[in-house]
């Protein structure tokens, strides 16, 4: 019935999931903070990779790659102070509308800048490694490791720091957290930051992986979006736990052999888009969404 | 040169009847569709299949505009009360699992490659004949859609979509029905746009998943964030203004000296930026929606 064995499966979601959740993760935490889901979020993925892409002949790739973060967090803390401050002030409407110009003009300037055909860090051949009986690449292995490392540091950062006691103050009541002295548009600016650096990573992870094109941002918007969405816009853990669950299901899904006719991997989105009207129907709130707690 | 006015002529009528179909949710109901291409579609390969089967393109036309009205009532139905966010992303995602069973499906669609060969609406006729018969073929499909939406501005369902976009909750405390009524105006809305696609399919005699891209989308919207959102002449102005960017940089690479993918992008952000520009100086368009009397 199911054509792969087990460490196959966990190891490709593993994979697709590190990169799903630390887009989910950076949007859920601007929509928190700022009631609003931003289309343009996975641009910043774009964004990193073909800084880090473009500077790699230039710098060795480490730092290439940081760069290529660094660009990417100016762009989210200049984008939330030039466009998004205002135009949410306008409505919901006008904001959703602007983040998907947005998102429209980055990839536009990308392929002006380097046209559409992919692009790809020098490096040599990887081999392919065996580990708990999965077959990986080291890349793949550092994609996993490097993830999972963001997001705990993320992690830690909002329930430790000063920093992330503001922030999670300003989610619960922007309001309330403005008249007790929390300088709130700061603290977005730097959610912007964060969520714009987690992205970047993740484009640029994946950029080391396989390759980049202008749409490789927006290709995952709907996977992202369906994860920040199951796990409950506001909510990072539950937008963490989504991307694997919702990576999972994709990697079953695939594997998935109905007497020789399997469902074809073209269909990969799909599963992400029907999980996600399947949660949209039925549980809009999301795993662990809305929930009040007190900071 | 009249042949290429008239191909945009054309062009801009068939994108106005989208605009407009987005535009009596967007503008009238609050509702932001980003899969209202979905809708196109349908319309499109409709046509394009009933006539592919010999049954006619004008059978294939009715028939786009009743599937797409049953699915967007159906959609009305599922998405119930759906906020902003939500919603506009369900709809995104219904538009491309559409266009990712429409590219999968060879035996029926045609796959990536699409379908050629489908009949015009007008019967054969050649040379200038032709193009003023595909013309005024074309006016006469945006005068129908127009006075749809006008005759729908005017109604009672238009006066009670003006009233859940400005207050949800007070429309629904006056009574009214507002999963209904925006089942109602999602059926409408699909069924112009399929009328639209459809015609554009027949027109060009040929449909292709890479018409349902999200950028369809866009550009409607963009359309109607320009021409101001809520009212039919803005959707139509916005077409034009849009459609003259679009398409009437085309063949700008002649003189550019730049390759075809990227003088594609220029198009596109040159689209994106004046979208941008307009939210920020003047979000009501040029056509601005003034507030008007609502009686109960």
């Amino acid at each position: 019935m199911i054509t792969q064995q087990v460490p196959e499966l966990v190891a490709d979601a593993l994979v697709r999931g590190s990169t799903i959740a630390l887009l989910a993760a950076g949007l859920t935490l601007v929509y928190g903070t700022m009631r609003f889901a931003n289309v343009a979020h996975v641009e910043f993925a774009t964004v990193g990779a073909y800084a880090t892409v473009s500077l790699s002949g230039v710098f060795i790739v480490p730092v290439a790659g940081i760069i290529g973060a660094v660009v990417a967090v100016a762009l989210g803390a200049a984008m939330y102070e030039l466009l998004f401050r205002r135009l949410l002030v306008m409505g919901e409407m006008p904001a959703m509308i602007g983040s998907l110009a947005v998102s429209v003009v980055i990839q536009a300037v990308i392929q002006l800048a380097y046209g559409s055909r992919p692009r790809v860090v020098p490096h040599e051949l990887e081999q392919v490694g065996t580990v708990l009986g999965a077959q990986l690449t080291a890349s793949q292995v550092q994609l996993v490791a490097v993830s999972a490392s963001a997001l705990a540091l993320t992690g830690a950062l909002l329930r430790w720091t000063p920093l992330g006691r503001k922030v999670r103050a300003v989610a619960a009541d922007a309001e309330l957290a403005r008249v007790s002295g929390v300088a709130e548009r700061r603290v977005v600016a730097t959610v912007w930051a964060i969520a714009a650096g987690l992205a970047a990573i993740s484009g640029i992870e994946l950029a080391l992986e396989s390759s980049t094109t202008p749409a490789l941002g927006f290709n995952l918007l709907l996977p992202v979006f369906s994860a920040a969405i199951v796990g409950g816009l506001g909510s990072v853990l539950g937008a963490v736990i989504a991307s694997y669950g919702v990576a999972l299901l994709e990697a079953i899904v695939l594997a998935l052999d109905f007497e020789g006719s399997a469902i074809p991997v073209s269909y990969r989105p799909a599963i992400g888009f029907v999980f996600l009207l399947l949660a949209l129907i039925f549980r809009p709130r999301g795993l662990l969404g809305a929930k009040v707690r007190i900071v | 040169m009249f042949d290429y006015l008239a191909w945009i002529a054309i062009l801009v009528c068939s994108y106005a009847m989208i605009a407009i179909s987005l535009n009596i949710q967007s503008g009238g109901a609050g509702m932001i569709n980003l899969g209202q291409v979905a809708f196109v579609g349908i319309g499109g390969y409709s046509v394009a299949i009933f006539s592919r089967a010999g049954l006619g393109v004008w059978v294939g036309l009715l028939a786009g505009a009743v599937i797409a009205a049953g699915a967007g009532y159906l959609l009305g139905r599922l998405g119930r009360t759906l906020g902003g966010v939500y919603w506009a992303i369900a709809t995104l995602a219904v538009a491309e699992l559409l266009r990712l069973i429409i590219s999968n499906t060879d035996t029926v669609t045609g796959g990536m490659r699409g379908l050629g060969d489908v009949a015009p609406l007008w019967g054969e006729l050649h040379g200038t004949a032709n193009t003023l018969a595909r013309l005024v073929m074309a006016l006469a499909f945006l005068a129908v859609v127009v006075l749809a939406a006008v005759h729908l501005d005017r109604s009672q369902l238009g006066r009670w979509l003006r009233i859940i976009r400005e207050n949800e909750p007070l429309a629904a405390a006056l009574g009214i029905d507002v999963v209904s009524a925006k089942s109602r105006v999602l059926a409408l809305s699909g069924a112009a746009a399929a009328l639209a696609g459809g015609f554009h399919a027949s027109d060009i005699s040929f449909v292709g998943p890479d018409q349902l891209l999200p950028f369809q989308t866009f550009l409607a919207l963009t359309m109607i964030v320009i021409g101001g959102l809520g009212r039919i002449a803005g959707a139509v102005v916005g077409a034009v203004v849009v459609e003259a960017i679009y398409d009437g940089t085309r063949y700008f690479h002649d003189f550019l000296g730049l390759a075809s993918d990227q003088i594609a992008a220029l198009r596109i952000l040159l689209v994106g930026a004046i979208l941008l520009g307009f939210l920020l100086l003047r979000p009501k368009g040029i056509v601005a929606d003034q507030p008007r009397r609502v009686r109960v």
